[in-house]
């Protein structure tokens, strides 16, 4: 084999786009060609510093912007037919749902129907209110339950046509707002976050629950939030923080390492796994060996590859001394 | 109730149900957009090739026939598109500015490994200014080389694959690949120890000190 042939090989083994009659012929030449190896080095020092570069996970914000204007630009690529009123009503509901726009405005809509009805009851629960649009006349609002005075809706919940030609059925939930200040130490402000990093749908609020459980692993409900966050969360960012707090109880906890080998080997993103070959690097344990092999073999990302090779490498070196 | 499954969702799509197509835009949707982002660097031209990426799938929707996934397909269409705006881009008299442009807000997207809580705030500066070095030398690499480079190193994606994307053969997406590391590595050859005097290869062309 050529040094030219050679140096294309080192690339595309770095890959992992060769076969191993082509890799066993590159391994020879280089076993024998200093300048090849020292070729080899350079390249796997440009691969590091590639890792560098830049990043490109669209934020959820960018998101939901794109699919709000692509739903706006559907309506105008075909305009949907006319529809009788009460499936206008679902047309704009299932909008809601797609687009922050229209859920702010569904969210006005129920926050007046709540206020108003509440305002001319007495006090007590209100599960539901019904909204009636009469021809020609301003819509009645019918109270069929009481709840207390200014009570605000948190959200519609659901929205139905009635049997009756013209009702709709408007379910929205109300929420005392209220505010606790304090750490995480305290169980309340605890169980708060952890809802926080389980059920937000907004990545912001999950980061900043994760910062505030960072030391708090120890804790049973937290550790299984962590866990869950870092096999779930869609956010990268998340799952990293999570795998960070739980990095330290890696070495005593089975559930948490296995959780830790499941990201390096399945996580979408590559600086997650990453961290997750770093953290696991530390604790030096042989039975990773066949995991890292095929890390550094067959990942499709450059950077895991060569961490993966780099923990191999040093494992094999200390076996040597 | 079990959700419709991909195949079903198309099938829907196709007959005129808006509600599938949306189903399937965001079951694809992070992808596509990562993909724009990656190759234009800025939010504002990624939200417009999304956009177009879409509504020309909406439109085409009828001539797909299920030869590669639904997935492949929507990748091989935002990336033509990207590779049109590339080219563009580059033919347009303010192209150095437009670049340049593109290269700030590319090294300033987000990095998860910038938000780790014990980063030090110089290594964050270092990986700045490395991420914008990076930048810039992608951001010289021809518009085909550019997208072999980010797709395979990047994307992690192989080459067959890259190659039936761009509707070319492998071996033309590895000399792709081999002039955008040469590119990368005369680019990039002052910082961290990559010596391009050492890694040239009989025929390559002189480092480009930078």
């Amino acid at each position: 084999m050529s040094c030219e042939h050679a140096r294309r090989s080192i690339l595309l083994m770095l890959y992992g786009e060769i076969d191993g009659r082509e890799r066993l012929k590159t391994e020879t030449h280089l076993a024998g060609c200093g300048a090849c190896r020292d070729a080899l080095a350079g390249e796997r020092r440009l691969f590091a510093m590639l890792q560098t570069g830049p990043a490109a996970e669209p934020t959820d914000d960018l998101i939901d912007i794109c699919r709000d204007r692509l739903a706006r630009a559907l309506d105008a690529e075909a305009p949907p037919p006319p529809a009788p009123w009460t499936a206008r009503c679902m047309e704009v509901w299932r909008q809601a749902r797609l687009s922050p726009a229209y859920g702010v405005a569904m969210l006005a809509v129920g926050f007046l129907a709540g206020t108003l009805t509440l305002r001319a009851s007495a006090s007590g629960p209100v599960p539901t209110a019904a909204a009636t649009e009469g021809s020609g006349t301003a819509p009645t609002i019918a109270r069929t339950g009481a709840g207390p005075d200014n009570l605000p809706v948190n959200s519609v919940r659901s929205l139905e046509p009635s049997a009756q030609d013209g009702e709709v059925l408007v379910g929205y939930d109300t929420l005392q707002r209220g505010s606790l200040e304090g750490t995480a130490d305290d169980p309340a402000i605890r169980a708060l976050l952890v809802t926080t990093l389980r059920d937000s749908l907004n990545s912001g609020l999950r980061l900043e629950a994760l910062d505030a459980l960072r030391s708090h692993a120890d804790q049973a409900d937290v550790r299984q939030a962590l866990l869950d966050a870092l096999r779930l969360d869609e956010n990268a960012s998340a799952r990293l923080k999570a795998l960070d707090a739980l990095a330290a109880r890696a070495p005593e906890d089975s559930q948490v390492r296995g959780a830790i080998v499941d990201a390096m080997q399945k996580d979408t993103n590559p600086g997650v796994r990453v961290r997750a070959i770093d953290t696991l690097a530390r604790g030096r344990d042989p039975r990773l060996l066949p995991v890292m092999e095929r890390l550094s073999r067959d990942d499709p990302d450059a950077y895991v590859r060569m961490r993966s090779g780099d923990f191999l490498d040093a494992m094999y070196a200390s076996n040597r001394q | 109730m079990q959700p419709p499954d991909e195949a079903t969702l198309i099938s829907q799509a196709q007959a005129g149900d808006r509600a599938a197509f949306e189903t399937l835009v965001r079951m694809h949707d992070r992808s596509v957009l990562r993909l724009a982002l990656r190759f234009l660097r800025t939010e504002d031209e990624a939200r417009d090739i999304y956009q177009e990426c879409f509504l020309k799938a909406y439109r085409s929707l009828g001539q797909f026939r299920g030869e590669a996934s639904f997935r492949t397909w929507l990748l091989r269409i935002v990336t033509t598109l990207c590779l049109d705006h590339l080219r563009r881009r580059a033919g347009r008299p303010d192209a150095e500015s437009l670049q340049q442009e593109a290269r700030e807000k590319g090294a300033a997207l987000l990095d998860p490994a910038d938000e780790h809580p014990d980063r030090d705030p110089e290594r964050v500066l270092q990986r700045r200014e490395i991420r914008r070095r990076i930048a810039t030398a992608l951001a010289g690499l021809g518009a085909r080389e550019r997208v072999v480079f980010e797709l395979r190193h990047y994307e992690g994606m192989r080459l067959r694959p890259i190659a039936e994307l761009l509707g070319t053969t492998e071996d033309t997406v590895k000399n792709s690949l081999f002039r955008a590391h040469q590119h990368m590595r005369s680019a990039l050859g002052d910082l961290g120890g990559v010596a391009p005097g050492l890694m040239r290869s009989p025929g390559d062309p002189a480092p480009v000190e930078v």
